[in-house]
C-alpha cells in the first residue's frame, strides 16, 4: 500500500498539474488505492491521479442533494480515516514543493467568511471527483455521461477547487485540461468565478475549526478528510495563537458545536458557553449528554406514536420480537408450495431491473459476501451481487455492503416503478414455469 | 402483487435516514427478503417434523437474516448471530474461559429501571455503554421492523395464492 502511494505520488509530482502536491490539501488528494476503495459510498474522500481517466462511480452518491449538511455529514465515514491516515504521511514528502501554494492559499480565505459548511461539503467532492478520475483500473467503471448529470453542479467548482489547489492561477484551465483529458466534464473550465467560493469554503470552515482544532492535529490522524483538511490549512495559519478552551464568542460556538459534532465522529470539540463552566469534565458531560438526548431522539421517531418514555419503546421492541414469532409460526403453518424456486425467480427479476434501470453502473465482481446456507449459493450470489452493488471493488466487505446498499437505496427509487411492473412479470413468469429458471444455471 | 411489490408499497418511505451520520445506511429490504426466502424455501424443503419446531427454526433463520443484512458492524447484530450460533450447536454448555484480552468497561450500572429493561431486550445489550445502547436500538428497530414487514407480506402473499389455489381446485372438481 505504501509503495502504491509512493509510486502514485510520484507520478503526481511528474504531472505538475496535480495539485496533490499541496501538503495542506494532501490529506484529501492521495492516490491511495485501497482507501479509495474504501470510500466506497463516500463522496468526500478523493483522491487519485488527475491524468488517469475513468470516473469513479463514487460520485454516483447522493449527490442529489448537494447542497446540504446532511451530505456533509455523509461524507463522515470511519472510511475516511483509513485514507487519511494512509495518505498524508506517504505523499506529503515528496509534496513539498508548492508551499507558495499554501501560503496563496491562506490569503485567499481573508476574503471568506461568508461561506457555508455546503461549500466545504463542495470541496471535499472535488477531490472525490478527480480521483474517482484516476482509477479506471481498480474501481468500477462509471460514464462520463452519469457524472456529467449528477456532478454538474459541482464540476466548474470541482476544478475551480482543483485548480486552486494547484496553481492557483491561469495555468488550472490548461492543467484541467491536460489532465482531465478523459473527462468531459472538465472542458472549459471557468476557474476564477468558482475559485472563490472554494476559498470561502475553506475559509470560513477553517475559521470555525480554529481554536479547536489547532492543539488536536497532531493528535489526530484518523480523522476524517473534511477536518483533516481544515486542519492542514491551519499549519499554514500558525499566526493566530488559540486558545481551545476558552470561550471567545458566543454565537459561533455554538454553530460551530454543531458542526463539529455532525463532521467528527471520533472526537467531539465543543467550546464552552458563554457564562458556563469551561471545567473539562463539565465540557465532556454535556457533550455526552447531547449525544444520548440525540440518539433518544431518534429512536423516538422510529417508534410509531409518541414514545415519551424509554418505557414504551421497550414494549415496541418487545411486541415486534413477538410478531415475528408469530409470524414465523403462521410461515410454518402454511403448506410448502414445492416447485416454485424463490431464489432463481427474484435473482432473475432483481438482474433483470438492474440491468435495465441502472445500465450506466458496472458491477464490480465483488466476492465479498456474508455467507449464505442455501443449496443454491450460485444463483444468489449473482442475484445478491446485482443487489449489493458497490460502487467499487474494496477490501473490506462491511463497506461494500453499506455502501453499496446505500447507494441501492438511492437508485432504488428510480427503480421501484419498474421493479413493479417486472415483479409481477417475473411471479407469473415462475409460476409457469421453473425449469428454464433452474436450467439457467445462473 | 408480489411480496417485494407489497412490501416496497409499504416500506420505501420508512427507510428514510433521519441521521445519516449517527445511523449507518440500511441494508436494502431486497437482500434481507432474498436471503430470507431463500432460508424459508430451504427450511421447508427439508421436511420438518412438528410445525413448532419449523416455526422456531423459521424464527432463527429471521433473526439470522436480519443480523447478516444488518452488516457486522452493528453490536447486536453480531451479538444476536452469536446467540444463535451457539443454540445451534447446542452441546453442553460449558463455560468458556474468557481470555484476558477482553477489556469489560464498566458500564452497566443497573441502576435505571429503563436502562436495564432495554438492555435486555436489545441481543447484545448488556455490555454496552448507554450511548451505544440507544443507537444499537434504533438500528435495532428499524431491522425489526423491516423483518415484520417482510414476513408479513409473504404471509399475505401466500394466502392469498393458496386461497387462489384452492378455488381453481374445487371448481375443475365441481365441474366434474
Amino acid at each position: 500500500m505504501d509503495m502504491h502511494e509512493k509510486d502514485q505520488c510520484h507520478s503526481l509530482k511528474s504531472e505538475d498539474n496535480l495539485e496533490y502536491s499541496n501538503p495542506g490539501n494532501s490529506s484529501f488528494l492521495l492516490p491511495n488505492n485501497p482507501s479509495i476503495r474504501s470510500v466506497s459510498g463516500n463522496s468526500s474522500v478523493t483522491i487519485g491521479q488527475a491524468n488517469q481517466s475513468g470516473p469513479f462511480s463514487s460520485s454516483s452518491i447522493p449527490m442529489d442533494d448537494p447542497f446540504s449538511i446532511g451530505f456533509w455529514n455523509q461524507s463522515t465515514k470511519p472510511t475516511d480515516l483509513d485514507l487519511c491516515k494512509n495518505n498524508s504521511p506517504a505523499c506529503s514528502n515528496p509534496v513539498n514543493g508548492n508551499s507558495s501554494l499554501n501560503v496563496e492559499w491562506n490569503s485567499s480565505d481573508s476574503f471568506s467568511i461568508g461561506g457555508t459548511l455546503l461549500q466545504a461539503a463542495n470541496l471535499s467532492h472535488f477531490p472525490a471527483d478527480k480521483a474517482f478520475a484516476g482509477r479506471p483500473a481498480r474501481l468500477s467503471c462509471f460514464t462520463n455521461s452519469s457524472i456529467d448529470g449528477m456532478m454538474s453542479p459541482f464540476s466548474l467548482a470541482q476544478s475551480a477547487s482543483l485548480c486552486a489547489n494547484a496553481t492557483l492561477g491561469d495555468e488550472s484551465g490548461a492543467q484541467i485540461e491536460k489532465n482531465k483529458e478523459h473527462k468531459n466534464n472538465f472542458d472549459g473550465v471557468v476557474v476564477s468565478s468558482d475559485h472563490p467560493s472554494s476559498c470561502i469554503a475553506l475559509g470560513a470552515v477553517k475559521r470555525k475549526r480554529n481554536t479547536e482544532d489547532m492543539p488536536l492535529d497532531q493528535a489526530q490522524e484518523a480523522s476524517h478528510v473534511s477536518r483533516e483538511m481544515e486542519e492542514n490549512l491551519e499549519f499554514e495559519q500558525n499566526a493566530e495563537p488559540n486558545s481551545p478552551s476558552v470561550v471567545t464568542d458566543k454565537p459561533r460556538g455554538k454553530q460551530v458545536k454543531d458542526s463539529n459534532e455532525s463532521l467528527k465522529d471520533e472526537f467531539i470539540h465543543i467550546r464552552a458557553r458563554r457564562g458556563q463552566a469551561t471545567n473539562s469534565h463539565s465540557l465532556a458531560e454535556r457533550v455526552r449528554r447531547e449525544k444520548i438526548n440525540e440518539r433518544m431522539k431518534l429512536l423516538q421517531d422510529l417508534v410509531p406514536g409518541k414514545a415519551v418514555m424509554l418505557d414504551e419503546i421497550i414494549n415496541y421492541v418487545q411486541s415486534l420480537q413477538q410478531q415475528v414469532e408469530f409470524l414465523s409460526m403462521k410461515l410454518a403453518a402454511i403448506n410448502p408450495r414445492l416447485g416454485i424456486d424463490i431464489d432463481s425467480v427474484l435473482s432473475k427479476y432483481l438482474l433483470q431491473s438492474y440491468n435495465g434501470t441502472s445500465g450506466a453502473m458496472a458491477f464490480p465482481s465483488s466476492s465479498v459476501h456474508p455467507p449464505v446456507h442455501t443449496s443454491q449459493q450460485g444463483l444468489v450470489q449473482a442475484g445478491l451481487q446485482v443487489m449489493a452493488n458497490p460502487p467499487d471493488s474494496l477490501g473490506r466487505s462491511m463497506n461494500i455492503q453499506l455502501a453499496a446498499v446505500h447507494e441501492y437505496k438511492e437508485s432504488k427509487m428510480q427503480v421501484s416503478n419498474s421493479w413493479e411492473e417486472g415483479l409481477q412479470g417475473v411471479m407469473q413468469m415462475a409460476y409457469s414455469n421453473n425449469v428454464n429458471l433452474n436450467a439457467r444455471g445462473l | 402483487m408480489g411480496v417485494i411489490d407489497i412490501m416496497d408499497a409499504k416500506g420505501t418511505s420508512s427507510l428514510g435516514n433521519p441521521n445519516p451520520n449517527i445511523l449507518t445506511p440500511h441494508p436494502s429490504k431486497s437482500s434481507v427478503a432474498i436471503r430470507f426466502l431463500r432460508v424459508l424455501s430451504l427450511v421447508r424443503h427439508t421436511a420438518s417434523s412438528s410445525p413448532s419446531s419449523r416455526a422456531c427454526r423459521i424464527r432463527r433463520a429471521a433473526c439470522s437474516c436480519m443480523a447478516y443484512s444488518a452488516g457486522p458492524r452493528r453490536a447486536w447484530s453480531r451479538a444476536l448471530l452469536r446467540k444463535l450460533v451457539r443454540r445451534r450447536r447446542k452441546p453442553p454448555r460449558r463455560d468458556l474461559p474468557r481470555p484476558a484480552a477482553i477489556i469489560r468497561r464498566r458500564r452497566p450500572v443497573g441502576g435505571d429501571r429503563l436502562e436495564v429493561a432495554l438492555r435486555r431486550v436489545v441481543p447484545g445489550g448488556a455490555g454496552m455503554e448507554y450511548c451505544r445502547l440507544l443507537e444499537e436500538a434504533a438500528d435495532y428497530v428499524k431491522c425489526l421492523v423491516m423483518q415484520v414487514r417482510l414476513m408479513q407480506s409473504i404471509v399475505d402473499f401466500e394466502s392469498h395464492v393458496h386461497s387462489v389455489n384452492k378455488r381453481s381446485e374445487i371448481d375443475p372438481g365441481d365441474r366434474n
